[in-house]
């Protein structure tokens, strides 16, 4: 049995079903989400952060039944937990930040959790800024505080939903780095629009769309399904789903392509952009 | 990565060490020296219209109107802003994701109270000390008179923790603040029944002159049970301990209405 057990889950806001019966198992490893806007990937990472309930569906997290009292408490103290939009503080400190929620993560003594406050700082490239107000950090800084905090103590699951947003390509990468390490020997989830993130770190992809789960698997095999689908060309194809100019002046077209077309490797952002686009691709594997 | 096995603590020594923290963010609170100012400038104004005549016993009413005025609706504002500031960050889907539940953290910020509450009890003790040793004072106020410091600063808090539970909008602490003074003056100068009051705005309160007769012992009991009335209304708002919440408020309630009566005996 995998970190994550999601069966037949579940969600609707008034009459907009943001979850509509999401299965997929995510094991140790780094397993990526992707979907476009409103597929429903904040959603599922919110109930499975326990902050939200679904309306039917069963979850398993760590093994713990997150719709009981000691489930979600046994699943809170394992869980390091980034949310789409993280909030702050704004008038404390980093290290004054990282610290408060340190103590919520019940993290109560002062020598052990100001090494932790100071280790998760440093693994996220702060240490020169600790001692700043948090309203004084860029965008992308705060980024990391929020990173910082679902850090904290080591946690056997980490859920991430969109980590990247608003980080430069530097950070991006120093962010890769992260979580490949963690990992190793834990069960990390994430969203993200990259396609590229996915690709780089991610054992597992799960595609979202419409709150159903399109695919579920390795990336590798998510590339395979776009297999032949991709050619280039002088022009846009008539099967071309979409097509782009490329630097050397090609045109690369995805999609149905024609006899004797000069396909190429697809890469995990052809396959997705086909999946999403395309109902007859839709199968869970 | 380097693995840090760090324990969790039990759910109580997590809620302490909240506490504290929550008790430490109050008392360096801006809202506190604001209001300070504000009362600093009042006074030197009144003192400059004569209202204050220079006496040993202006200068204690002053200090005494001080612990009341300045310490319960400062405590009542700081603990207001530090209990909805998660919501205000909007940090609170990331804070619920720990293990320290809502309430428990409603609890901290309860217990928090305590710290602006001693140092308020403090500054009553220095007061008593002041006009028990070597004044000249007509009257010299008792324990139980000086006790309303401390109590109110309490009760000003709890409030603030239950208001911003209960009515979690913008300009909500300012109403209800609006209201606790519209009792105070409404039952101002209305015999026994002024005793009902959190606080008294006439200066005779501290003279017994004016006052109707009664306990200041039951007065000080009363208060406290109306500060821990407030503190039991903020943890009703979670769903948790609903049913020996609901009896504790219940036999709360009961002391305090008795208490109230002995008051104005």
């Amino acid at each position: 049995m995998g970190s994550v057990l999601i069966e037949g889950v579940t969600k609707t806001f008034r009459r907009t079903a943001a979850v509509a019966g999401a299965d997929f198992v995510a094991g140790r490893g780094v397993t990526g989400l992707l979907g476009p806007n409103g597929a429903g990937k904040t959603t599922l990472l919110r109930m499975m952060a326990t902050v939200l309930a679904p309306d039917s569906g069963r979850i398993r997290v760590l093994g713990y039944d997150p719709a009981t009292p000691s489930g979600r408490l046994a699943i809170r103290r394992r869980l390091g937990y980034l949310p789409q939009e993280p909030g702050f503080h704004r008038g404390m400190t980093v290290f004054g930040f990282v610290d408060y929620v340190a103590i919520l993560k019940e993290l109560t003594d002062r020598r052990a959790r100001h090494d932790e406050v100071r280790r998760v700082i440093d693994l996220v490239g702060l240490a020169s800024v600790s001692g700043k107000r948090i309203r004084a950090l860029s965008g992308g800084m705060r980024r990391r505080v929020a990173l910082a905090q679902a850090l904290l103590g080591d946690p056997e699951l980490v859920i991430l939903d969109e980590p990247t947003a608003g980080l430069d390509p530097e950070l991006r990468l120093r962010f890769r780095e992260i979580v490949s390490r963690i990992g190793e020997d834990h069960t990390v989830v994430l969203s993200t629009h990259q396609t590229e993130d996915v690709a780089a770190v991610c054992h597992k992809v799960v595609v979202l769309n419409a709150g159903r789960v399109r695919f579920a698997g390795t990336p590798t095999a998510l590339i395979e399904r776009a297999a032949g689908r991709v050619w280039l060309d002088s022009a846009r194809g008539a099967g071309a789903r979409l097509a782009w100019r490329n630097g050397d002046g090609r045109v690369r077209n995805v999609g149905d392509a024609p006899p004797g077309a000069e396909s190429i490797a697809p890469t995990l952002e052809d396959a997705y952009l086909l999946l999403v686009g395309d109902k007859d691709l839709a199968v869970t594997s | 990565m380097t693995v840090n096995v760090l324990s969790h603590a039990p759910a109580g020594t997590a809620i302490q060490t909240l506490a504290g923290r929550e008790a430490s963010r109050m008392v360096r609170h801006p809202v506190y020296v604001v209001l300070l100012l504000y009362f600093v400038v009042l006074a030197g104004i009144q003192a400059t219209a004569g209202l204050w005549p220079p006496s040993r016993g202006s200068v204690r009413d002053l200090l005494v109107t001080l612990g009341l005025l300045w310490l319960g609706p400062a405590t009542f504002f700081a603990a207001n802003l530090i209990a909805s500031s998660a919501r205000r960050a909007h940090a609170e889907s990331q804070l619920a994701a720990t293990p320290t539940a809502a309430q428990a953290r409603t609890l901290a910020i309860c217990l928090g109270v305590l710290l602006p509450a001693g140092l308020a009890a403090g500054f009553a003790v220095m007061l008593w000390l002041v006009e028990h040793n070597g004044t000249s004072l007509e009257y010299a106020q008792g324990p139980a008179e000086l006790a309303v410091i401390p109590l109110c600063t309490l009760g000003g808090g709890l409030l603030g923790v239950a208001t911003d539970r209960w009515l979690p909008w913008r300009g909500a602490p300012v109403v209800v603040g609006l209201a606790v003074l519209a009792w105070v003056v409404a039952v101002m100068d209305r015999g026994r029944l002024q005793w009902t009051a959190p606080w008294t705005m006439s200066s005779d309160y501290y003279h017994d002159a004016q006052l109707a007769a009664g306990s200041h012992v039951w007065h000080a009991v009363y208060l406290l049970g109306l500060a821990l009335l407030a503190g039991v209304a903020a943890l009703l708002r979670h769903a948790s301990y609903r049913r020996p919440l609901l009896t504790l408020g219940g036999v709360l309630l009961v002391g305090t209405l008795a208490a109230c009566w002995a008051q104005m005996r």
